[in-house]
């Protein structure tokens, strides 16, 4: 199974042992760091801009900063930098070492800083190649994906994550749209969950009310609030991936029908 | 007592408890039962009182043991643990069962083992490298 991080516009393929342990900010500026079983981590810096910056400046001022930490620590650092197709790809060693990449992505107008550190010496060039060729700014493009730790949620138009909840089980990701809230979420040990209740009764802990419908994918809840001159709805999916025993739900408060949670939304 | 009930309560961190250098054994005082539905009761004793509630307790002959129930998923650990096993290894037969990812296991487990070890159930050792 691939393990891919799919974030605020960008894509990227991982190590089966790599999980994302936390992010901040937002599609224009922002931060996500990926750990391995060991001490290896990979951070991802992303900012727009509105004026190409120069790679070669950013790196540079990098580069200073990592000298000034190192004097301050007493070691000594050594750098290197060479233009490859994807970016302007470096290496620092020092006290721990690392192998990044400064990437100007004219499809989002956003400037990408990847890393991969670790102990010293031990910054595989293999695995950074192979991280960095996986790397995808998908920018405007739809479906806007999300993916991380098992859940992958695919959008039908942009919309804006106002809070993340990763807990040991349970992953929950919430947006905001154009007249519509979502959510969406993936619960851990789906089938210890299921002898206890079936998928309905887990369905209605996550959407109470509403018409319960079960079909071949899963449960939909479905209801509608009137209110004077306006119509809200709400849907909820919820199925149960036996092979990869977990329990995922997209949920949706909507006055534009395209957010309707559909099936092809939880891949 | 189990790992269900530690499930949606810790953030993914990676454990500050460094599971790569721990092992892993059994108290030899504690007796385990297992029930039918996989739950697993541990008993343990508890530390002898001291004052006049432990002499009453001794001349009573009362034996202070205290039970602990272990869920489906807190007894797969447990019965994992047998001799000396490494914390990895637990890891790996959480991911491989549950089929959780990597920083999952090792989230519940770091927190599940603190808990069995405060209780004196299990001790945790740091392997020397």
């Amino acid at each position: 199974m691939p393990n891919t991080f799919a974030w605020q516009g960008f894509s990227i393929s991982l190590p089966q042992d790599w999980d994302p342990t936390n992010f901040s900010g937002d599609r224009a500026t922002g931060f996500a760091r990926i750990s391995s079983a060991g001490a290896t981590q990979l951070q991802i810096r992303w900012q727009s801009f509105k004026k190409e910056p120069e790679p070669e400046a950013v790196l540079a001022r990098y580069f200073k900063q990592i000298h000034r930490e190192s004097s301050r620590r007493k070691t000594s650092v050594e750098t290197e930098s060479k233009q490859t197709d994807i970016g302007l790809e470096y290496h620092w060693n020092g006290a721990e070492s690392a192998r990044g990449c400064v990437i100007v992505s004219k499809v989002s107008r956003r400037l990408f800083f990847l890393e991969i550190s670790s102990a010293k010496g031990k910054a595989s060039l293999a695995t950074f190649r192979e991280v960095l060729g996986s790397f995808l700014d998908n920018g405007d493009a739809l479906p806007d994906c999300w993916s991380l730790l098992g859940l992958s949620v695919s959008l039908p138009k942009q919309a804006i994550l106002k809070r993340s909840v990763l807990l040991s089980g349970k992953l929950q990701l919430h947006w905001t749209a154009h007249r519509a809230v979502l959510s969406a979420g993936r619960t851990s040990f789906g089938r210890e969950l299921m002898g206890k209740m079936n998928l309905s009764e887990w369905a209605k802990s996550i959407a109470p009310k509403g018409t319960v419908v079960e079909c071949e994918h899963g449960v939909r809840i479905e209801s509608i609030r009137r209110a004077i001159g306006r119509t809200v709805s709400s849907s909820t999916i919820a199925k149960f991936d036996e092979n990869a025993n977990k329990l995922v739900y997209a949920t949706a408060m909507f006055r534009d029908p395209i957010w309707r949670p559909e099936w092809d939304w939880l891949n | 007592m189990g790992l269900a009930q530690l499930i949606s309560r810790f953030r993914l961190n990676p454990p500050a408890l460094a599971l790569h250098q721990l092992q892993v054994s059994r108290n030899q005082v504690v007796e385990e039962l297992v029930k039918d539905d996989g739950i697993v009761v541990l008993s343990c004793p508890v530390a002898v009182q001291s004052g006049a509630f432990g002499k009453l307790a001794r001349k009573m002959g009362r034996e202070d043991r205290k039970e602990y129930e272990l869920e489906p998923i807190g007894a797969f650990v447990w019965n994992r643990i047998s001799g000396k096993v490494s914390a990895t290894s637990l890891v790996s037969a959480l991911q491989r069962e549950f089929k959780l990812s990597r920083i999952e296991a090792e989230t519940s487990l770091a927190a599940f083992l603190q808990m069995l070890a405060s209780r004196g159930l299990i001790s945790l050792k740091v392997k020397k490298k």
